[in-house]
């Protein structure tokens, strides 16, 4: 066993319809000598006291093995960690694997083992730690941005403020997380002429911001999905911390950068890439 | 695994459609206008204000292009085109200037390094007709 690793499973995992998939991401651990300890969620237990718990100086890494939601359930409190993060998705959702270029199952074994550590940055929603985005999907609420100006939409819209990015619509929007900025993304809608269509549409092309200090502000109680954690309020302090946490990404993460922007839109907009996610079983 | 979509990585800015900014709007690189701005704009790369766009501000810029509607002064470093559809509403500074037929320009116009109130020259201006107070 290796004691610079440490697994935190989620509970899910224990359902008996992943115990093949378990066993053999345990057994690829083991021939690539960095089987560790292994701690499990479990609904009445607090991850971060049992990550705490876990964690001492011998441990350089700590992987996170499940979903997407438990990414959510730890990286709130992963940066306070001096460790390496890396994750082994084994079910969907998986939209932060594909961001962070991690394929799901057990070839992302060989990217824990490949150890390509990048350093990115975390958004801060009030003192909670995010890491995709925050999104508010149907809003009247507006933003102040860095205490000079205020962006508001005259008739309501989307409004997601990113860090790494997100699936809209089943798009994939990347962000660069990496560049020290959140990106706002306002998506408004306009009210329709006469007609038989639903009153309101949404613009095809989205506002893009980019920032480091924030707040979103609204008149009435709104609720903001924080790494599909959900949070209300009338207001939200937001800010990034450029270099919070230390994360292994994999080749297709690599790729992305290498690749030129993609231009195109008459405005010089970013056009949006379409990605198919692969399909597999819910968790 | 599919290919992933590239990773923004230039400082583009974006207010589109159906969005009101106010205040001080500050960028450091490209910025892209097609919605409501009410206040100041800067930046120290390129600024399009689109068809679309109404801006009550006074605009500070390296270089931009102007297809929309401007109430303010507009100071140009380098560049400023403006195109058929510009309406603008201010005094003009830029080093050089593309003017196209159709745009309006109601207030002075300063072009060259050290011109003060004159009017462009041929040279300097694509369209001789474009409507100006000046």
């Amino acid at each position: 066993m290796n004691s610079s690793y440490v697994y935190i499973y989620d509970d899910f995992l224990t359902d008996r319809s992943f115990e093949r998939e378990v066993a053999g991401l345990e057994t690829e651990l083991s021939t690539l000598e960095m089987a560790g300890q292994v701690g499990r969620l479990a609904l009445f237990r607090s991850a971060r006291d049992l990550v705490m718990s876990m964690v001492d100086d011998q441990v350089t890494t700590v992987v996170i093995v499940g979903n997407d939601s438990t990414l959510d359930k730890t990286m709130w409190f992963l940066p306070d960690l001096d460790v390496t993060i890396g994750y082994i998705p084994v079910a969907q959702p998986s939209v932060v694997a594909e961001l962070l270029g991690i394929p799901v199952g057990r070839q992302a074994c060989e990217v824990l083992a490949a150890r390509y550590t990048e350093t990115i940055d975390m958004g801060k929603l009030d003192e909670r730690f995010f890491l995709t985005e925050v999104s508010l999907p149907a809003t009247l609420a507006g933003l102040e941005v860095d205490d000079r100006y205020t962006v508001s939409l005259r008739y309501g819209g989307a409004l997601s403020i990113r860090n790494l990015g997100g699936l809209h619509e089943k798009v994939m929007d990347p962000a660069d997380a990496q560049d020290g900025l959140l990106e706002a993304v306002v998506l408004p809608e306009i009210p329709r002429e006469k007609t038989l269509l639903p009153r309101r549409k949404t613009l095809a092309d989205p506002t893009r911001i980019l920032f480091e200090r924030g707040k979103i502000i609204s008149k009435d109680p709104v609720e903001a999905y924080v790494d599909n954690h959900v949070v209300s309020g009338f207001e939200f302090q937001l800010s990034i911390v450029p270099g919070a946490l230390k994360l292994i990404t994999g080749r297709g993460r690599r790729r992305q950068s290498e690749q030129p922007l993609q231009r195109g839109r008459k405005n010089g907009t970013l056009r949006h890439a379409r990605v198919s996610l692969p399909r597999g079983k819910d968790a | 695994m599919p290919p992933l979509p590239a990773v923004r990585t230039s400082a583009q800015t974006v207010v589109a459609q159906g969005v009101r900014v106010e205040g001080d709007f500050q960028g450091q690189g490209d910025i892209v206008i097609d919605g409501e701005v009410k206040g100041n704009i800067s930046t120290n790369g390129l600024l399009t204000i689109g068809t679309h766009a109404h801006v009550q501000a006074d605009v500070d810029a390296d270089s931009a292009t102007v297809a929309g509607r401007v109430d303010g002064n507009v100071n140009v470093k380098a560049h400023l085109e403006l195109k058929a559809t510009a309406k603008v509403k201010g005094d003009v500074r830029c080093a050089t200037a593309t003017i196209e037929s159709g745009a309006v320009l109601q207030g002075t116009i300063s072009i060259g390094g050290d011109a003060t109130t004159s009017a462009p020259t041929k040279d300097e201006s694509e369209s001789p007709d474009s409507q100006s107070d000046e």
